[in-house]
C-alpha cells in the first residue's frame, strides 16, 4: 500500500513538474527553430481584427446631420417580456443601447432613463449581473439631466464599462449581436426619417455606414460560431445595398468617395429589407 | 494515506493551475490599461471605444492589423498603452488594407515619443485607417497586451 502510494506521489509530482515545465519546452523548441529561421527566413503571421463604432457615436453622427426626433420610431420597453432567448436578448440590448443614445442626445430623458432600466434587466437576465450597477449609472444619469455634456459623458462610461465586461469575461462575440441590433435600429430610425424628408448630409451618413457594416461582418466571419446564421445572411443583405461604394475598392483615391448617397430607389430598397430585419428583432 | 494523497494533488494541481493564473493575469489587466489612458481622450475628445489586443510572441514575426471606420471629415484620436505589450513591438497605422497598391504609413511609434509607453495619434483626415502591430519574433514566447482607444472630437 505504501509503496503504491509514493508511486502514485512521484507521478503526480513529476506530472506536475512537467507541465509546471511546458513552457521551457517550447523555448526549446522555438530556440531551435531560431536556429533555423536564421538560415531559412523568419515566417510572419497576419491577423485582422475589426473596430466598430459605439451605437452612442453613430447615433450622434445622425443627429448632427439632421435627424430629427420621433418617439414612434423606437422600440417600447414594454417588448422586454418577448425577449427569451439569449440571441434575441443579446440584440435588443443593442435595439435598446441605440433608443437610449438616440433619446438622450435628443433630451428625452424620462425615454432615456426607461431605455436604461431595460438594460440593467437585460443584463440581468443575459449576464445575472447588472454590469452598470457598478458605476451607478442610473443615479449618475438623473443627477446629470439637464447637462448634455455630462449625459455624454455617463453614456460614453456605460459603453466603456460593457466593452471592458465583454472583454474580460471572454465574451467578445457577444459584441456582433449588440452592436448589429444598435446598428439595425439606427438604420432603421435614418432611413425611415430620410424616405419622408430628403436630406443630402443624413443620406451620405447613411451611405458611409459601408465601412462600419464590412467591419461588422468581418467580425461576424470570424465569430461565426457564435454569431446565427440568419443574422449573418440579414447583414449580407443589407451589405448589397452598399456595393456602388465598394465599386472602386481599396485601391481607390480618398477625393473620389467623398460623395457618396443613395438614390431615392436604392434608399426606399434598403429601408424595405431594414424595416424587415428591425421587425424580425424586436418581435423576438 | 488516502487522505494526504487526496490533499497533495488538491495542492499541487492549486499550485500549478495559480502559477499559470498569475502569470497570465500579471501581463495584462486590460481594465487598468484602458482606464490609465482614458484621460488622454479629456477635455476634447469622448470615448467611443476599444481594442484589446492579446500578444503571445513565438519564433515567427507577427502583424495584427485592425480596421477602424472613421466617418469622413471628423476629429478622432487614436491613444495606445503599451506598457503591458513584449518589447519591441511597433504600432503603425495606414490608410489602406495590407496589399493595397495605394497603402501609406501614416504614423509609426518608431518616430514617436512615447511617455511611459503611451503613444498618440489624430490623423488629419478620417476614413478607414488600418492598426498595424508588427510583433518581432523572439527566442522565447513573452505574453502582454496592447490597448487601442478611440476617442471622437464633439
Amino acid at each position: 500500500m505504501k509503496t503504491n502510494t509514493f508511486r502514485l506521489i512521484a507521478i503526480t509530482i513529476s506530472t506536475a513538474f512537467l507541465v509546471g515545465c511546458g513552457g521551457n519546452e517550447t523555448q526549446e523548441s522555438t530556440d531551435e527553430n531560431l536556429v533555423n529561421d536564421t538560415i531559412v527566413e523568419v515566417e510572419t503571421e497576419q491577423q485582422v481584427d475589426y473596430a466598430l463604432p459605439s451605437p452612442l457615436r453613430v447615433a450622434n453622427m445622425f443627429k448632427r446631420a439632421g435627424l430629427p426626433f420621433n418617439s414612434s420610431l423606437m422600440n417600447s420597453p414594454k417588448n422586454i417580456e418577448k425577449y427569451v432567448s439569449k440571441d434575441v436578448q443579446k440584440l435588443n440590448f443593442g435595439v435598446y443601447a441605440a433608443d437610449l443614445a438616440y433619446s438622450a442626445l435628443n433630451n428625452q430623458n424620462q425615454d432615456a432613463i426607461y431605455y436604461l432600466q431595460s438594460l440593467s434587466n437585460l443584463s440581468e437576465k443575459m449576464w445575472h449581473t447588472n454590469i452598470f450597477s457598478s458605476v451607478g449609472i442610473l443615479n449618475r444619469f438623473e443627477k446629470n439631466i439637464g447637462n448634455e455634456d455630462s449625459l455624454i459623458n455617463v453614456l460614453t462610461d456605460l459603453q466603456m464599462q460593457l466593452d471592458g465586461y465583454l472583454d474580460e469575461n471572454g465574451l467578445s462575440h457577444n459584441a456582433v449581436l449588440i452592436f448589429s441590433g444598435a446598428w439595425i435600429e439606427t438604420m432603421y430610425i435614418g432611413s425611415q426619417v430620410l424616405e419622408k424628408e430628403p436630406n443630402e448630409k443624413l443620406n451620405s451618413i447613411l451611405a458611409e455606414q459601408v465601412g462600419v457594416l464590412d467591419n461588422l461582418l468581418g467580425l461576424a466571419s470570424q465569430y461565426k460560431e457564435d454569431v446565427p446564421e440568419d443574422l449573418t445572411k440579414d447583414l449580407e443583405k443589407i451589405s448589397n445595398h452598399f456595393d456602388k461604394f465598394r465599386v472602386k475598392g481599396d485601391d481607390s483615391d480618398d477625393e473620389t468617395e467623398e460623395n457618396m448617397s443613395f438614390s431615392v430607389e436604392e434608399l426606399n430598397a434598403l429601408a424595405k429589407d431594414i424595416t424587415e430585419i428591425r421587425t424580425k428583432i424586436i418581435n423576438g | 494515506m488516502k487522505k494526504v494523497v487526496t490533499i497533495l494533488l488538491a495542492v499541487l494541481t492549486i499550485g500549478v493551475t495559480g502559477a499559470f493564473k498569475t502569470q497570465d493575469d500579471n501581463s495584462c489587466d486590460a481594465a487598468k490599461l484602458k482606464n490609465e489612458v482614458k484621460p488622454k481622450l479629456d477635455p476634447d475628445f469622448k470615448y467611443d471605444s476599444s481594442k484589446i489586443t492579446r500578444i503571445s510572441t513565438s519564433s515567427d514575426n507577427q502583424v495584427k492589423e485592425i480596421e477602424v471606420p472613421l466617418f469622413i471629415g471628423e476629429k478622432y484620436r487614436f491613444v495606445f498603452n503599451a506598457k503591458a505589450a513584449p518589447k519591441d513591438v511597433e504600432i503603425e497605422i495606414y490608410n489602406k488594407p495590407n496589399g493595397s497598391s495605394k497603402r501609406k504609413l501614416m504614423y509609426s511609434s518608431k518616430k514617436d515619443k512615447a511617455v511611459d509607453g503611451i503613444f498618440i495619434y489624430e490623423p488629419d483626415k478620417s476614413k478607414k485607417m488600418y492598426i498595424n502591430y508588427n510583433i518581432p519574433s523572439t527566442s522565447s514566447a513573452q505574453r502582454g497586451c496592447l490597448v487601442f482607444l478611440l476617442g471622437y472630437k464633439i
